[in-house]
């Protein structure tokens, strides 16, 4: 059988889902291979979900909130930014392929554009395969080290500095800042994640 | 005495945003509210728009949960297709006929299925997008339509017209259509009108060279919102009507409409500026290739909060600003390319090619809202809006009967939003000894304890007609739901939510003994406070339930794969099983509250605010830094239109010093607070004695200071005076005014500069009538206006008309070329380049006066911000809550802003503003409870380490640190946690966590997903 890749979204209730919603009232197409769970804001995605996600089958994560700016909580969405900024360094550390996670904005009236999205991430994930297969690792050593990363994240330490680091974002008004993100997380956290999903090996 | 024989009910007329907002705040202070709606659906203009400004926000996106609300709220009855035909009876005892159109469908049988919708065989113009589009003739207004029902066009209508087709009524499974509904009234007794039927956009068709019906790339600004919206008829592809092409050149006409007495209107329209920069901004969004804007204006009036700084941010962009009034649109050749002419700034003649042309068309007062005022004998004013006064801002001229939005004046969404909360405030407080007399509560049926108790989980899976039935395999998903985790019985139904599900529903809940409940059908964000009502009938309770969305996100969508969108519901509906295992019974807290208002400062806001909650029955504290009342009112005399304020402040104070249930502190100022929304605990220093006060609410109404220049030798020279200065010398008919032959006015001074890059917006107005009125005296003085835009937004244009037409002169400067005053031998001399000459004036004025602006002392308002935790913006205003639709909420719930505090605007705003925090309050107060929301955060105590990370990422300072033995832990205040998570996502251990949407919960869900294989 042709590979259907599985693709796990958690779409924020207010703007992404809505926009879900609209595709579906306005009928516009796209793959079924993503399946939804609902939560009150893209800020509620927590890392871990991701990594369950892929460790349970999922070969492409998808996050969808409000547009920066329209989160119903203000912050949520700056707050996913950092999340899947961070993840994707971490996959990108244990040799996945950071594509496979997409965080996306869409508006409730963006119906047609979410579909699009939609379209457009399955077959990117289909063009990379099940997991871990254009990565060249087996599954049970993908599937090892995610579950080490899981381990490492929650460790107290690393949780507090993941805490920190998101309480000086906030402080110092820099989610626009890549730059600075880039090199908080590299130095804070991905440091110590690395020794952790590797050090035995 | 008398008996209160009031109505505690209000009908508000009109169902876009200031409806709303007034049918909401009054169905939350106690009042029953009969919506009445022209059209099949509410949400009116503002539901139209693409975005807005100038945060660029959605408009349906920031509407849609406010219509959801209307609609759910059991006090407020939504008519629509109605209008109101009869009144009689006096203020507080109306009784109303309101005449009913036939929408041909039965909106208590109507499910909204869609069934009829896909039979209707006639295609008509969608004028819901300026036709650009067509929809059926039995369609629904927008998928976002509030009430979700479809409604029949009677103009295109086969068999309402030629008895022909009828093909939709037999399709419909619930008899909902009745093709001989007839029109009907409807006699409803009520307390109070509120008068909210907005306004429409101008017709640009009387301008015959703008060639608008001619040339199909000319469109106007309505036109264009509904090109950019997604849900628009290009799907939001920037395209232009005559070919389907994306522009490359977009123009922008200002004023079409607007400032022109002979074919237009000779008001200005106040929203026009800010649109054309918002559709030129998303324009260039949607545009593939980078689009040229450009903007033909005659005054950029960008005066409200954050304006200026979004017009600055437009021309840095490089969106063009062009100062011409353009009088005709020339067809470029036959390719649909249009051209204009003009004189630049530099008097040089231009000729410009455009692909497309929007016309800014203004706002102008609909018709049977025109004829409605009259019916009612409520007064008009010259440009056919409700007469009011400056500080009577909502009252119409016929008592109990008041007004909000752009039927009362040309504004935008926020200052229609405060008008609402203000008319409401108005209603409210006549009819306050009727509160509560009229509302509908909800019955309690108990609650079956089901702690402990393994989960017995039901799945009720909807065929919606064929809308699911149609792609997925019901069958399957109901064989496969049998077999998951903790369930004991599934079963499937043509209609899950009709009312006769809801019994089988109820039935089955008794039958199974089922304590979880799981519906597979359409969207959560609009059914499941209907299945959870089910529940609570049933004795359950509501948070026991799941939905899952087979409908939006399954069949709809996946319809050329039905196989494959079946596995996807049975993973779906798993996942949602998994959930349903583990949710637990909430229970929403419910608080006391201290019926109490604090109001901090004693300006007009504050006293306005002041009166209006003690009107209401609410003990109010009122805390003045000085010790007088009064405020900076004080110090003006009169208002643009000559209305009095030195009297209507001294009746203010008059009547707040006699309010039994007023207790004013002068000499006062906050020290400490303590406490969250319903119960605060505020310490005052009075008069160097501490004293504590409890109180629910707060209101900061703490004014602002006018700006004291050190430019244009103020200070320095005693002939150089700021407004407020000349204000009270013109008042006094000092010998200076009497004498003097010439007065230089400078605008601006020390307005939109860097260092205040705001706009003080009331200063335009304030120098012309001051003009006018030296006009008054001396007809022959000379007086000089020097400007950088002329603002007088609104119906003040006419102040402007008719300075220049009583020989005042303007001359327009730029901030970089700003005039030079200097002093010769004690005697003033002005420079200024004149931008019509080009060259340089001399002037040598008997005095200046300098238009100086608001601002505010950050140290005079830093602590208090800190102590309620708002929050500030780079000026030291208060920041609202949201800038469209909560202009008087801080982000803390039970703080509400007013007046300068928040932003520099004339008196009448100021008044609407108190008016409308004073609605907030009662809305709080008038409650017996509060109760707060149930999925929301918790703490797990033994786990939680007291590290503070959760306490400074709430957006919403909804976490404390408490002291427990030797250990900070933290706390959720219910009574401010919104549940978004963020706080769960970020515990270093774990110990906080948000209910409906745990860590576990969502596990499992994941979990779920991975059970099987296939996709
Ligand atoms: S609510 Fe949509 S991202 Fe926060």
């Amino acid at each position: 059988m042709a590979f259907e890749p599985k693709i796990l979204g958690f779409l924020c209730n207010w703007c992404c889902y809505a926009a879900a919603d609209t595709a579906g009232v306005s009928r516009f197409q796209y793959p079924p291979n993503l399946k939804v769970i609902r939560v009150m804001c893209s800020g509620r995605v927590a890392p871990e979900f991701i990594f369950d996600a892929f460790i349970n089958g999922a070969d492409g994560v998808f996050i969808g909130g409000c547009h920066l700016g329209d989160c119903q909580y203000l912050y949520g969405n700056y707050e996913a930014t950092v999340v899947v900024k961070m993840s994707s360094e971490i996959l990108k550390q244990i040799g996945i392929n950071p594509d496979r996670l997409l965080l996306s904005w869409h508006s409730a009236t963006e119906g047609s554009q979410f579909a699009q999205k939609i379209s457009e991430f399955t077959e990117k994930i289909r063009s990379l395969g099940p997991l871990g297969e254009s990565e060249g690792l087996a599954r049970d050593v993908v599937v090892e080290r995610l579950k080490a990363v899981i381990e490492g994240l929650k460790g107290r330490k690393i949780r507090m500095a993941f805490g920190k680091m998101c309480k000086r974002i906030r402080g110092q008004n820099k989610y626009s800042d890549k730059a600075f993100i880039e090199e908080e997380i590299n130095r804070r956290l991905i440091v110590p994640i690395k020794e952790k999903v590797f050090k035995g090996a | 005495m008398r008996t209160n024989n009031k109505t505690g009910a209000i009908m508000v007329i009109g169902g876009g945003i200031g409806g709303v907002q007034a049918s909401l705040d009054l169905a939350k202070a106690g009042f029953r509210v009969y919506l009445v709606e022209k059209e099949p659906t509410i949400g009116g203009m503002m539901a139209r728009l693409d975005k807005t400004f100038p945060t660029n926000d959605c408009s349906i996106c920031i509407l849609s949960p406010k219509l959801n609300e209307c609609e759910r709220d059991i006090n407020i009855d939504i008519i629509t297709m109605a209008e109101l035909i009869d009144l009689e009876g006096e203020p507080g005892e109306f009784k109303a006929t309101v005449k009913k159109r036939p929408r041909y469908i039965d909106e208590e049988k109507c499910n909204n299925c869609q069934m009829c919708i896909n039979y209707c065989p006639t295609i008509i113009p969608d004028s819901y997008n300026e036709n650009f589009s067509t929809t059926k003739c039995l369609h629904l207004v927008t998928p976002q339509a509030v009430p979700a029902i479809p409604f029949i066009d009677p103009n295109h209508c086969l068999f309402l017209n030629e008895r022909m087709c009828k093909i939709c009524a037999p399709v419909c499974k619930y008899e909902a259509i009745d093709l001989y509904q007839e029109e009907k009234e409807i006699a409803l007794d009520v307390g109070a009108i509120i008068l909210a039927m907005g306004s429409k956009c101008f017709d640009p068709s009387v301008y015959k060279n703008y060639g608008y019906s001619e040339f199909k790339n000319v469109v106007t600004s309505m036109e264009f919102e509904r090109i950019l919206n997604a849900s628009g008829p290009y799907e939001g592809h920037l395209l232009r009507p005559s070919d389907k092409t994306e522009p490359k050149k977009i123009a922008w006409l200002q004023c079409v409409g607007s400032r022109d007495i002979n074919r237009g209107h000779g008001y200005c329209s106040s929203v026009c500026c800010m649109y054309a920069i918002k559709q030129a901004f998303i324009a260039r969004e949607h545009s593939s290739k980078p689009l040229d804007t450009a903007i033909f204006f005659m005054d950029m009036r960008t005066a409200g909060k954050d304006f200026d700084a979004y017009f600055e941010r437009a021309k840095s962009e490089g969106i063009r600003f062009i100062r011409s009034r353009i009088h005709t649109i020339f067809p470029a050749d036959e390719s649909g390319d249009l051209l204009i002419r003009y004189i630049d700034e530099n008097g040089k003649f231009k000729e410009e090619k455009f692909d497309m042309i929007v016309l800014s068309v203004g706002l102008e007062p609909k018709s049977d809202a025109i004829n409605l005022a009259k019916k009612l004998g409520i007064k008009l004013n010259e440009n056919n809006f409700i007469e009011n006064t400056s500080f009577e801002p909502v009252k119409t001229s016929r008592p109990g009967i008041y007004v909000c939005g752009t039927l009362n004046g040309p504004k935008d969404i926020p200052s229609t939003v405060a008008e609402a909360s203000a008319a409401a405030c108005e209603a409210a407080t006549l009819l306050a000894p009727s509160r509560g007399r009229l509302v509908r509560v909800k019955e309690v049926v108990p609650e079956k304890d089901v702690s402990g108790l393994p989960p017995r989980i039901g799945v009720f899976i909807c065929h919606c007609g064929t809308n699911i039935a149609g792609v997925l395999s019901i069958k399957e998903l109901v064989e496969d739901a049998k077999k998951l985790p903790n369930v004991v019985f599934a079963m499937d139904n043509l209609y899950t939510c009709s009312t006769d599900t809801q019994e089988v529903i109820k039935e089955k809940i008794k039958e199974y003994d089922l304590n979880r409940v799981v519906v597979a059908s359409c969207t959560p964000r609009t059914h499941q406070p209907l299945f959870q009502e089910t529940l609570r009938e049933a004795g359950l309770n509501p948070y026991l339930f799941e939905m899952v969305n087979i409908r939006e996100h399954c069949s709809w969508v996946h319809r050329k794969a039905p196989e494959m969108a079946t596995e996807k519901a049975k993973a779906l509906i798993r996942m949602g099983v998994a959930k349903a295992g583990l949710l637990r019974p909430l229970k929403p807290l419910s608080i006391d509250i201290t019926k109490a208002a604090l109001v901090i400062g004693g300006g007009v806001a504050g006293l306005v605010s002041s009166l209006m909650i003690a009107d209401q029955g609410f003990k109010v504290y009122l805390v003045e830094r000085k010790d007088r009342l009064g405020g900076n009112a004080l110090r003006f005399h009169d208002t643009w239109r000559g209305e009095d304020v030195t009297a209507y402040v001294n009746g203010l104070i008059e009547k707040v010093n006699g309010h039994p249930l007023i207790e004013v502190f002068l000499n006062a100022e906050v020290l400490n607070a303590e406490g969250f929304v319903g119960n605060f605990e505020t310490t005052l220093m009075v008069k160097e004695k501490e004293m504590k006060i409890r109180h629910g609410v707060v209101i900061i109404a703490t004014g602002a200071d006018p700006y004291k220049p050190k430019e244009y030798l103020y200070g320095e020279h005693k002939d150089v005076l700021i407004s407020l200065e000349f204000d009270d010398e013109l008042s006094k008919r000092t010998e200076r005014i009497k004498n003097a032959k010439k007065v230089v006015f400078i605008q601006c001074a020390g307005s939109r500069t860097k260092e205040r890059p705001y706009c003080s917006k009331v200063c335009c107005t304030h120098s012309i009538y001051g003009a006018l009125k030296l006009k008054e005296i001396n007809p022959d003085i000379n007086v000089y206006i020097l400007y950088r835009e002329i603002r007088t937004y609104g119906e003040r244009e006419r102040l402007y008309r008719e300075a220049r037409k009583k020989g005042i002169f303007f001359i327009r400067y730029s901030l970089n070329d700003k005039p030079k005053v200097e002093s010769i031998n004690g005697k003033l001399k002005v420079v200024v380049k004149d931008h019509v000459l080009g060259i340089p004036i001399e002037i040598h004025p008997d005095f200046i006066v300098l238009a100086s602006g608001i601002m505010v002392k950050r140290e005079n308002v830093e602590k208090l911000a800190k102590l309620y935790k708002c929050t500030l913006d780079d000026q030291s205003f208060f920041r609202e809550a949201h800038v469209k639709l909560r202009p008087v909420e801080s982000s803390t719930d039970g703080i509400y802003i007013a007046g300068l505090a928040h932003y520099p605007k004339p008196i009448d705003e100021t008044i609407t503003q108190a008016k409308a925090t004073a609605m907030k309050a009662a809305e709080l107060l008038s409650k017996e409870k509060m109760i707060g929301e149930a999925a929301i955060a918790f703490v797990n105590k033994d786990l939680c380490i007291g590290c503070g990370i959760c306490t400074d990422l709430c957006p919403f300072h909804a976490v404390k640190l408490e002291r427990e033995g030797k250990k900070m832990k933290a706390s959720v205040i219910s009574a401010s946690c919104k549940g978004c998570g963020i706080c769960a996502v970020h515990c270093p251990t774990g110990a906080i966590d948000v209910s409906y949407f745990t860590n576990s919960q969502i596990k499992a869900q994941i979990e779920a997903f991975g059970v099987k294989d296939g996709i």
